[in-house]
């Protein structure tokens, strides 16, 4: 039970806002969801738009002898079909990775349609114009493709050995080896294997897997054709992002490209992306000065949008004879998939940071990351991008360390964790944790669970020849989000900063208006931001309107994403309220001919104290 | 070929491609795209609607198939003067939507079991809604929802 089932929603708009977070309150984004009424990129209605339909390859692995769109174009209502060849000089750069891991990063060009080889199951090889969607999906069935089928590469450790080459410009299908290099340590980690009491290796395989919004991706590109500008609407969480990647791929100056987000279905880091039927829309509409829209069916976008993890954990984790670790040692191989898309290299060395869970980890760590091409769809940011995939190898490998000792794995872990006197402690990858109390938390835990007698119960119930076994898991979990600008982003090259922009602003009618750089996709900024504004000035939310998702109207920002939002814009527009605070109250002061220091604000009013 | 189907108490008549799907047509020819499409497999339910009183997923049935017939829509449940459904309502007061894209469906099934069972058990409720699919909020909520609806 969360403290949040405990309270009682509150049916009436909560009237005097300073206090205001922390009590719960309706959803503002809620009527229009509930009712039909909201509008997702794929509900709009656009006259005249001309439909897209993508034809992917089946193959994992094949060249592209020929495209011969000539049947397509015969059917009625196809007005265009094009091959990745007929589209290839429209691309001003190819498709955008911002996140260089290395200097010597290996990243093939990667443009929307693939021109002479596709390299996974999806890949587009061609493209239809027509006047339905249903005769654009019937068109592409009509095109004819010649394929040479090569060997898939579909295991990590195959695609290592080069033995088949997927993007023969390259010469190896490895991307880059990133190790975290701890100063000074150099050899720590193998004398801690060499000398302690125990020492567990552990190989854990994350699977891949597919993050599903329930909305599947859906783009329109409307084009004013007499003054170059060009909106575009995606299903997108980062519409900010979008907009500069747009205007980089396709060589439009930026402040002719407008992106904007409609309702968003979800997006759990599939729509953090730049996809190739995003800037085809936008091309194709740039061309033909037609608005262009394409919206994915539920098995494209298992092909098509991006996979998450895809990881070979190897792990060691060397302890003394009391289960205190002396030595930790990562060897991940991260699945890039056939491309590098938006961040997709970054996703495995986030976890770096994270392999150390909440214990006390000398600095005798040793993490080196190798990525690799293979013939499947890219992966790229999924929940947690990279340090879930940390924690289970932690859990697990402290579970098997357990195993080997003998020793209860509840035990083992509070054994090793940081002890509350030790903050704010600095880690062994120099992060510092400001606060924590480990031990605190997992008695809470033991208590809920009755974790003693559940042992005990465990312990009469598993005889050998027990049908029904009873087991106990136990796990902590340690996150690092809310990425904003800092050393440790600098470290790891992302190029995007991480800061966040809110603008707030007093209408003439005191109602408030707040302007953020979040895109939400169901989460709930309108409330939540609004709740804060609310706070801040002593308002009720319903007098705070928060504009978003649509950078001519939220023209700054860097999106949502890695639980960002909160701790970044949230931040963000309360440090913009204080200073419009800070700015009424000079005004407020000369116009009452008062001292500032003699004012008091409440309630959205400046009076004068006592 | 013609279809006149009855949606939320209005009659609709179009010409209609043979093969055009319910869900197509309620959002393509009817223009009421309250209805959303997740799947295009029969399997998330996000295109659930009321076909003559009962919940169907609309991208299982074909718009010839509804002619004559009697479709309500999300759009259809609450009062013209604004005033939400109370199934809408509580899955309002109850959280029970965070992207919102599933919310319709859900809705429309909520609905429809609770004209089957007035007074379901929790467990009544997960299976009546096992054909809907949420990928936000894990079902606690809508389930409470749910719960909430049928004793409200």
């Amino acid at each position: 039970m969360t403290v949040i089932d405990d309270m009682e929603a509150s049916t009436e708009s909560i009237a005097a806002g300073n206090g205001v977070l922390g009590q719960r309150m309706l959803r503002k984004e809620d009527p229009a969801l509930l009712t039909g009424e909201a509008i997702f990129t794929n509900d709009m209605k656009v006259p005249g738009a001309l439909h897209l339909a993508i034809l992917r390859s089946p193959y994992a692995h094949a060249k592209i002898l020929s495209v011969d769109v000539s049947a397509a174009l015969e059917i009625p209502g196809v007005l265009h079909a094009y091959s990745g060849a007929d589209l290839a000089d429209q691309w001003a750069a190819p498709m955008p990775c911002a996140w260089p891991v290395t200097d010597d990063m290996k990243n093939p060009a990667h443009y929307p349609l693939a021109v002479s080889k596709a390299a996974y199951v999806g890949d587009g090889v061609a493209c239809v114009l027509a006047t339905s969607d249903a005769v654009a999906r019937d068109a592409i069935e009509a095109i004819d493709v010649e394929y040479d089928p090569l060997p898939a590469v579909i295991d990590l450790e195959a695609a290592l050995s080069d033995e088949v080459v997927i993007h023969d410009e390259l010469g190896t299908n490895k991307s880059y080896t990133w190790p975290l290099v701890i100063e000074e340590t150099e050899g720590d980690c193998q004398k801690a294997m060499d000398e302690s009491a125990f020492v567990v290796k552990e190989r854990y395989v994350q699977q891949r897997l597919l993050p599903m919004a329930m909305e599947p991706r859906a783009v329109v590109a409307m084009p004013q054709p007499f003054g170059g500008d060009m909106t575009l609407y995606s299903s997108t969480q980062v519409p900010h992002i979008l907009k500069v990647m747009t205007a980089l791929t396709l060589g439009i100056p930026e402040q002719q490209m407008r992106v904007v987000c409609p309702a968003v279905g979800g997006g759990f880091g599939s729509k953090l992306n730049v996809y190739a039927e995003e800037l085809l829309c936008v091309q194709l509409a740039r061309t033909l000065k037609v608005p262009v829209r394409w919206n994915e069916e539920r098995g494209e976008n298992t092909q098509a949008t991006i996979h998450g993890r895809a990881q070979i954990q190897d792990i060691e984790l060397a302890a003394d004879e009391n289960g205190k670790i002396t030595g930790l040692r990562v060897r991940l191989i991260g699945d890039m998939g056939a491309y590098l898309q938006l961040v997709t290299p970054g996703v495995p060395l986030l976890g770096a940071f994270l392999y150390g869970g909440v214990y006390e980890i000398p600095k005798a760590f040793d993490f080196s990351c190798t990525s690799v091409f293979t013939t499947m769809t890219p992966t790229d940011a999924y929940r947690g991008a990279g340090r879930p995939e940390a924690t289970y190898a932690i859990e697990h490998a402290m579970d098997a360390l357990a195993r080997k000792m003998g020793v209860d794995p509840l035990e083992l872990r509070r054994r090793n964790f940081i002890q509350p006197e030790q903050f704010p402690y600095e880690a062994y990858t120099g992060l510092v944790y400001d606060s924590g109390d480990h031990d605190k938390a997992a008695r809470v835990a033991e208590d809920i669970l009755g974790y003693a007698d559940m042992r005990a119960k465990q312990a009469a119930q598993n005889t050998p020849d027990a049908k029904k076994r009873l087991g106990i898991g136990v796990s902590t979990y340690f996150e690092m989000c809310g990425l904003a600008p800092s050393r440790v982003l600098a470290s790891l090259n992302y190029s995007a900063g991480g800061w966040e922009s809110a603008t707030v602003r007093v209408l003439p009618t005191n109602k408030i208006q707040v302007v953020t750089g979040t895109a939400p996709h169901g989460q709930g900024h309108e409330t939540a931001w609004s709740m804060i504004a609310a706070d801040k000035f002593g308002v009720d939310p319903a007098d705070v309107d928060v504009l978003h998702s649509d950078t001519a109207i939220a023209p700054l920002g860097l999106d949502t994403y890695g639980s960002r939002s909160l701790p970044v814009g949230g931040v963000a527009i309360a440090m913009a309220c204080d200073k419009v605070i800070d700015k009424a109250r000079k005004i407020a002061a000369h116009q009452m001919e008062a001292n500032e220091d003699d004012l008091e604000f409440a309630g959205g009013m400046f009076r004068v104290k006592g | 070929m013609d279809v006149t189907v009855t949606i939320n108490g209005q009659e609709h008549t179009h010409d209609v491609e043979p093969r055009t799907l319910l869900v197509h047509y309620i959002r393509e020819h009817v223009g009421l795209t309250g209805t959303n499409i997740g799947c295009d497999t029969s399997s998330c339910g996000a295109c659930s609607i009321h076909f003559n009183g009962e919940a169907v997923k609309s991208c299982t049935l074909l718009a010839v198939q509804a002619d004559g017939q009697q479709v309500r829509t999300i759009e259809g449940m609450a009062d013209a003067d604004g005033t939400l459904h109370p199934m809408q309502q509580a899955f309002m007061e109850n959280h029970g939507l965070q992207c919102g894209y599933c919310t319709p469906g859900m809705v429309m099934a909520a609905t429809s079991l609770l004209e089957e069972n007035a007074n379901p058990t929790e467990q009544e409720v997960r299976i009546g809604l096992e054909g809907n699919l949420c990928r936000c909020t894990g079902y606690h909520n809508i389930v409470k929802s749910v719960l909430a609806a049928a004793n409200a």
